[in-house]
């Protein structure tokens, strides 16, 4: 091959030109991230897991299996020893075994084959040892399923054996798929985690005769919160979520001033949005983000945190409506979920008919998540709207388990102030850990220092902790 | 006036760290769960990934998903990555893996063989010299498709992947001496299919 030849093929397969990725790929590719990303650890586990399994369900294949070859052998044995007699029984009858006696062996031996099936199998040991060891409600009960499994029934005499147990069953087969949705109605019939004295208390909330039916459908295993869109009458009040951008400068100032803000003029809700700010990538006219993670306190009783945050897209001019009839829909797994609330507000949402650009709104719910495996999902985020030709729209977003197992600080940076701002409002309303919530926000301002926001928590979250602690809180949060 | 908190310290000044050294740390963080750090390293490595199985496939809505599924192979395989090549390296590997497994699954695609494929799909009008780039690029393609593993791979590794020879070299886990023969070799080889194809 010449050397234009080859230079000119070279041309060629340097040349191809390739379009831009697609806008949203980029979003695609980092929601798969949260259900595909596997601590190491997760994954020694995962295999160690799967190894033990296939160990267990050959051992038990292999049991059943002699079992079933000892049969044959001793049936065939059987009708040859029949024979024999019949055969020899004229010449020596007392040197064949009777059947009495045949009987009698095979008895035995089944009795042998069951103390040995009903001994703790080898594999059932580590199990054990497993179990006792396991710190985490789901290991714990993933094992004890599988200590079932590894002790196989004791075999019927005289009936053949039964076939082989199921090999062990997959990580959550005993846990249902189930849905819980809270029902956000007139009024609020799901159970809350009230505040009390610094402390977060689970209480129920009294149920009137409105919310009984919803009572009932909780009850099956149903609760639905949708939250809506709302054509607010002031604008910093979005579908019944404050967004008030006055609430933190209004905070900073009484406490520059030597104050600590009023419990009833700390909007939670609005210092959240403030916090959280916009997402940092707005590409696609509306953006919608769901994460979850543990409490970021260790000392409080919030256990672990669900932050939606949803953007439009940022342009200049007059604040059209670039959506209508809009509803967002966020679905708990009841399976794994026990509690949960709104944080920073009781009262509930509006429906709303118009989605505006330059929008970035954050709620965040507070969580109590039991016994979630690292691949169950605990919460399904929708949101629904029209465009401006008409089209419908759905946007879904689903967060696992995994999320909520992971340390705080590998979440988001956005969600990470978010939920800082969230624990600093409650501080700042006479609960929660204000010195904590101070130096949580400096090692942040410290990781991100271009991060304005968390700088200014950093300030204003030690500067409060030198306040005086305030009286008694209030319930709500506007 | 209150005594309000005087500003944190002022922060450690970014250190001027080579991209490799970056690059670790971020797979380090990504290994344990950081989301963040996993995030960076989508945000570096996506563009180069959809490129490369542009060029392989021809088509962006198909290397859009390829590359979707790439990168949650990638996630799961995460705790296999030894960190002796670069990231992009591996992921390219399980980028043109993924591709292969799309290429020998049923489909009902027009078959990359059909030269005339990229003038089928294009319906629109365009200029003569684009049509027939489309159509070049398309043949090209076919015939690359159709060399031998070894020096497919190598091809498309270097010249659409965008890894230098002693990349490829590493991942193949030969000298760089072998991967050039099989450069040269290809290249002969990719004549005489084009010659065929224009024939």
């Amino acid at each position: 091959m010449n050397r234009m030849k080859k230079a000119e093929l070279q041309r060629k397969l340097s040349r191809p030109h390739v379009p831009n990725p697609p806008a949203d790929l980029g979003e695609r590719l980092k929601n798969d991230i949260a259900r595909y990303l596997q601590p190491e650890n997760e994954r020694q586990r995962l295999s160690r897991s799967i190894a033990f399994n296939l160990r267990v369900a050959a051992s038990v294949i292999f049991l059943v299996s002699s079992v079933y070859f000892f049969m044959a052998v001793l049936s065939r044995e059987k009708g040859e020893s029949v024979a024999v007699t019949d055969v020899t029984s004229s010449v020596t009858p007392a040197a064949a075994p009777s059947p009495s006696e045949m009987e009698r062996a095979r008895t035995e031996m089944f009795a042998d084959q069951l103390q040995a099936n009903t001994e703790e199998s080898p594999a059932a040991a580590p199990l054990r040892a497993a179990t006792n060891a396991a710190p985490v409600p789901t290991v714990r009960r993933r094992a004890e399923t599988l200590v079932a499994e590894a002790e196989p029934p004791p075999l019927p005499l005289p009936a053949p054996p039964p076939p082989p147990a199921a090999a062990p069953p997959p990580v959550v087969a005993d846990v249902a798929e189930g849905v819980a949705v809270a029902e956000v109605a007139a009024a609020p019939a799901r159970e809350e985690m009230g505040v009390a004295g610094g402390r977060i208390a689970a209480t129920q909330a009294s149920a009137p005769a409105a919310a009984d039916s919803a009572a009932a459908r909780m009850d099956a295993g149903e609760r639905k919160e949708t939250l809506g869109f709302a054509e607010p009458r002031r604008r910093d009040i979005v579908f019944g979520v404050s967004i008030d951008p006055d609430a933190f400068p209004r905070v900073k100032a009484a406490i520059a001033r030597g104050e600590q803000p009023a419990a009833g003029s700390v909007d939670i809700e609005a210092l959240i949005n403030y916090f959280a700010g916009t997402s940092p990538r707005r590409i696609n006219t509306v953006n919608m983000d769901a994460e979850g993670s543990p409490a970021p306190l260790g000392n409080s009783e919030l256990c672990c945190v669900l932050r939606v945050s949803i953007d439009t897209a940022a342009a200049p001019g007059p604040e059209s409506a670039i959506g209508n009839n809009a509803r967002i829909e966020v679905e708990l797994n009841s399976r794994v979920v026990r509690h949960h609330r709104r944080v920073g507000s009781d009262a509930p949402l509006r429906s709303s008919e118009s989605l505006r650009k330059n929008l970035a709104l954050t709620v965040l719910y507070e969580v109590d998540v039991e016994a979630a495996s690292e691949r169950d999902w605990v919460a399904k985020v929708k949101l629904y709207y029209r465009k401006a030709d008409g089209r419908a729209e759905t946007i879904q977003r689903i967060v696992y388990g995994r999320e909520f197992t992971r340390p705080w600080k590998y979440a988001t940076t956005r969600h990470r102030l978010a939920s800082l701002g969230a624990v600093w409002g409650e501080t700042l309303r006479g609960t929660g850990s204000g010195p904590d919530v101070a130096e949580f926000a400096q090692q942040l301002a410290s990781e991100q220092p271009s991060e304005a926001r968390a700088r200014e928590l950093a300030e204003a979250a030690s500067a409060s902790s030198r306040l005086r602690v305030p009286s008694t809180p209030t319930g709500s949060g506007r | 006036m209150a005594n309000v908190a005087p500003f944190p310290a002022q922060p450690a000044e970014f250190e001027v760290t080579a991209p490799w050294d970056a690059e670790r740390r971020l797979l380090s963080a990504a290994k344990e769960g950081d989301r963040a750090a996993a995030e960076e390293l989508v945000e570096r490595t996506y563009p180069a990934v959809f490129a490369s199985l542009c060029r392989l496939c021809g088509d962006s809505d198909l290397a859009a998903d390829l590359t979707q599924e790439t990168y949650q192979k990638a996630w799961t395989a995460l705790g296999r990555f030894d960190g002796r090549s670069q990231f992009f390296t591996w992921l390219y590997r399980i980028a043109y893996t993924t591709f292969l497994n799309h290429l020998r699954k049923p489909r009902r695609m027009t078959a990359l063989e059909d030269a005339d494929a990229a003038a089928v799909r294009d319906t629109s009008p365009t200029a003569d010299e684009i049509v027939e780039d489309k159509q070049e690029a398309a043949r090209l393609r076919a015939a690359v498709l159709r060399l031998p593993e070894d020096l497919r791979f190598t091809v498309t590794a270097h010249f659409w992947g965008g890894l230098s020879v002693k990349e490829v070299a590493n991942v193949e886990n030969i000298t760089t001496v072998a991967i050039r023969k099989r450069l040269h070799r290809a290249f002969s080889m990719l004549e005489e299919l084009l010659e065929e194809g224009v024939r």
